[in-house]
């Protein structure tokens, strides 16, 4: 078995492919135009959507750290959800602006080498995402929720509460490195499902290893022609 | 004041991208067949190349040919693709051929068939777009130069290829 060989059945196959492509062309390129030019726009627009979302947060923690300001246990957890959701926000845009921005039709090594940069860079804002906002999101988040829609203070609802804020607020912190280790114990057991798997590949710095895997491999491809 | 004349420019546009994009199936289909073996990642592999050509369409200067331009789109897209197992683009733009019809067309059970596949397996990235545009006619040369390294190593890499192929048919393919 030579390349010859593989060449010859090849362009047999590409040869009954045209064919059968043409065929359904012809018969589905008149309706194609009409049906599609809708979706064919949507794919270039940026989404209002999340946009909207991100702003209404950003005002909302905004107006309730303006009018709480002096009250430092409210202003605290308002202030960090606020830098968080506003840090978090340019980042996730930022990346995304950099990703559309990239030629698909430059040289592929090129190419490669700016998406493996992208993804290790997305990859280690989502890992520390989670990290942090696993902390913010609960008991900070919830004080200010509280607080903004209900008016009720929950260190003043018991003195139990207040205990259960502090612990959870050190549970948070402790979690950090537990996270970490218990992801990459029960790595196996989680990649059973796509979901588990994608979460772990960020939250564990897969991500991360898969990307410099792929550089090296790019590196040593551009090392043999040396 | 009458209402400006822009969507009808832009249905333009977009109905060229459309006819383009018809005339490329073929190429996507076969990028899509080197480097995901499950039909469904093809589907999902190919509607992401799709997407990635109409963002980079008006980027398209006709400085290289529609086919060299849609060969290195793919392949960048393919090689940055990650198998995402429960996501699918139900809405995706318009490859809507049969790809099962397709699937028929192009997948044969012959041993070259069954060896090609064997041999791609077990290719990175890399090796896969030069097997792919090896098989295609292209020249050493012009390898490189969609992929950004010189002859000499596009070559190189084939040889080791050829060598591997070798070597896999020396042992045998399981089916």
């Amino acid at each position: 078995m030579t390349f010859g060989d593989l060449t010859t059945e090849w362009r047999a196959r590409d040869r009954a492919l045209e064919q059968v492509i043409a065929r359904q062309s012809l018969l589905l390129r008149e309706t194609l135009v009409d049906r599609h030019l809708e979706k064919v726009r949507r794919h270039r627009e940026m989404g209002p959507f999340s946009l909207v979302i991100y702003i209404a947060f950003l005002a909302g923690f905004g107006l309730f750290v303006a009018s709480n300001w002096g009250r430092w246990e409210f202003v605290v957890p308002g202030l960090a959800l606020l830098i968080w959701t506003a840090a978090m926000g340019a980042l996730s845009f930022a990346q995304h602006d950099r990703l559309r921005a990239v030629d698909f039709s430059a040289p592929v090594i090129e190419i490669q080498k700016r998406l493996t940069q992208l993804r290790a860079e997305r990859a280690r804002v989502f890992q520390w995402a989670f990290l942090t906002g696993q902390i913010l999101w609960w008991i900070p988040f919830v004080i200010v929720l509280f607080q903004g829609l209900f008016g009720v203070s929950l260190y003043e609802v018991s003195d139990f509460m207040q205990r259960f804020i502090t612990i959870n607020l050190i549970v948070g912190v402790v979690l950090i490195p537990v996270l970490l280790w218990i992801a990459h114990l029960a790595g196996p057991l989680l990649a059973r499902s796509s979901m588990g798997r994608s979460v772990l590949d960020s939250f564990t710095g897969r991500d991360l290893a898969e990307a410099r895997a792929l550089a090296a491999r790019l590196e040593s491809f551009e090392a043999e022609a040396a | 004041m009458t209402a400006p004349a822009a969507p009808a420019q832009e249905e333009t546009e977009e109905a060229r991208f459309l006819a383009f994009l018809s005339a490329q199936q073929r190429t996507l289909y076969k990028v899509a067949y080197i480097y995901c073996r499950d039909p469904e990642d093809r589907r999902d592999l190919m509607q992401d190349m799709a997407i990635q050509l109409w963002r980079a369409f008006d980027r398209f200067d006709g400085r290289s040919s529609p086919s060299t331009w849609t060969w290195r789109v793919a392949m960048n897209v393919a090689i940055s693709h990650r198998r995402r197992e429960g996501r699918r683009l139900r809405d995706g733009l318009p490859l809507d051929f049969a790809l099962e019809v397709a699937d028929g067309a192009f997948e044969t059970d012959s041993v070259q068939s069954r060896e090609l596949r064997a041999l791609i397996d077990t290719l990175d990235e890399m090796s896969r777009a030069v097997v792919l545009l090896h098989l295609e006619g292209f020249e050493h040369a012009e390898i490189g130069e969609m992929l950004g390294a010189s002859p000499g190593a596009i070559a190189t890499r084939l040889n080791r290829i050829k060598t591997r192929l070798q070597s896999q048919h020396a042992e045998g393919v399981k089916p």
